[in-house]
């Protein structure tokens, strides 16, 4: 049981991390785009996230994938990018069964990329044998981790309507108002990241 | 009629906004770090039968070499001065206590290298009679204040986790 803790706190510790930041511009991304109301959507959104990077990172750490870290590190800000661009474009979202999945299945895509990430890093440190409960553990505790950064933008997300609806006619306005600046900014960010670690 | 926030067919508020998002971003830029996301951590594998103690610790090469690099700059030069100052930060580092705070010494059974990592020996005689005792493992706290330190304790079958952040004090082996 210790050694479950123990990595569920080390998971936990990764995401929550001031330096974490671009794991948490992914989730601000994400989770721009929901209001209150629509807490089951970011949830499942967000755990759609949580399951695509546990299976690379599963993957990764047991030896039957390998990604150059170069490329991942790369992708990493891209998929921050592409989500972003998905804000600003999609204005209306139909509430159609396929639009509700396309955002879990598209967060889920995208973190197939964000577990390579660090799998590049686990798999040297955790060793050989024993490997299943660290990995649970670990995961557990960055699902735990984002659920609780998760909660904390609803909050703040629900401030900033109440402010932005001060100046703007409608909810509606107020809240795209925040999902183009929120998306615009982290854009900015992620490009610049992009660029950096451009493996040319 | 004209509009108070138009000048001349050019939106004011419009540019002010974009100036000011435009001086957010680059501000922005600037102080968020462009690095990957790091994981600085150690993995302590610490096995005992009661008399001897011997401890294999992962870490990062590039994390670990600047920790040797911060206290001395001339250890890299060659590799038993880097394996010397090695030994002398593990030993400040990792501290094996007994009851009532006395220090068990540690001695040095070298250090390997493992793809990105360096995996280092050392190992400690139990006096006899010694039932208790604790460890404390601030390994690389001064250089990253994000490093956690996980330490797996073994005794026979038994086995125990610890986890070490920066400020954590010395931690009850069992």
């Amino acid at each position: 049981m210790s050694e479950l803790l123990t990595f569920l706190e080390l998971g936990f510790r990764h995401i929550t991390d001031v330096t974490a930041l671009d794991h948490v511009l992914f989730l601000l991304a994400l989770a721009v785009i929901y209001r209150g109301r629509d807490w089951r959507d970011a949830v499942w959104v967000v755990s759609a996230f949580t399951v695509g990077h546990s299976i690379t990172l599963a993957l990764a750490v047991t030896g039957s994938l390998r990604i150059g870290a170069e490329w991942i590190e790369f992708l990493i800000p891209v998929t921050i990018v592409a989500t972003c661009i998905e804000n600003l474009i999609l204005v209306r979202r139909p509430p159609s069964p396929w639009r509700r999945r396309y955002r879990p299945m598209l967060a889920g895509a995208f973190g197939l990329v964000h577990g390579a990430g660090f799998a590049n890093y686990l798999r040297s440190v955790f060793p050989g044998e024993g490997i299943v409960l660290p990995l649970v553990g670990f995961n557990v505790g960055v699902e735990l981790a984002q659920l609780a950064v998760l909660a904390l933008l609803t909050l703040l997300f629900a401030g900033a309507d109440r402010l932005l609806h001060l100046v703007r006619r409608s909810a509606e306005a107020a809240t795209r108002w925040r999902v183009v600046t929120v998306s615009l900014a982290v854009s900015v960010i992620a490009v610049r990241w992009a660029l950096l670690r451009s493996p040319w | 009629m004209t509009r108070p926030h138009v000048v001349q067919g050019v939106p004011v508020r419009r540019l002010l906004c974009a100036v000011a998002f435009a001086a957010g971003a680059l501000g922005t830029c600037r102080v968020v770090p462009a690095a990957a996301h790091p994981l600085h951590t150690t993995i302590t594998d610490l096995v005992t039968d009661g008399r001897t103690v011997r401890a294999s610790i992962r870490i990062f090469s590039d994390d670990f070499n600047a920790g040797i690099a911060r206290r001395e700059p001339q250890a890299q030069s060659s590799p038993a001065m880097f394996e010397r100052a090695a030994f002398a930060y593990v030993a400040r580092t990792v501290v094996l206590r007994r009851e009532r705070g006395a220090i068990v010494p540690l001695s040095w059974c070298g250090l390997r290298r493992e793809n990105d990592l360096v995996v280092l020996c050392v190992r400690a005689s139990l006096p006899a009679g010694t039932r208790h005792w604790s460890l404390s493992n601030t390994l690389l706290h001064e250089m990253f204040d994000d490093q956690v330190n996980v330490v797996r304790a073994t005794r026979g079958t038994a086995r125990q986790h610890l986890l070490f952040v920066r400020g954590d004090g010395a931690k009850a082996i069992r």
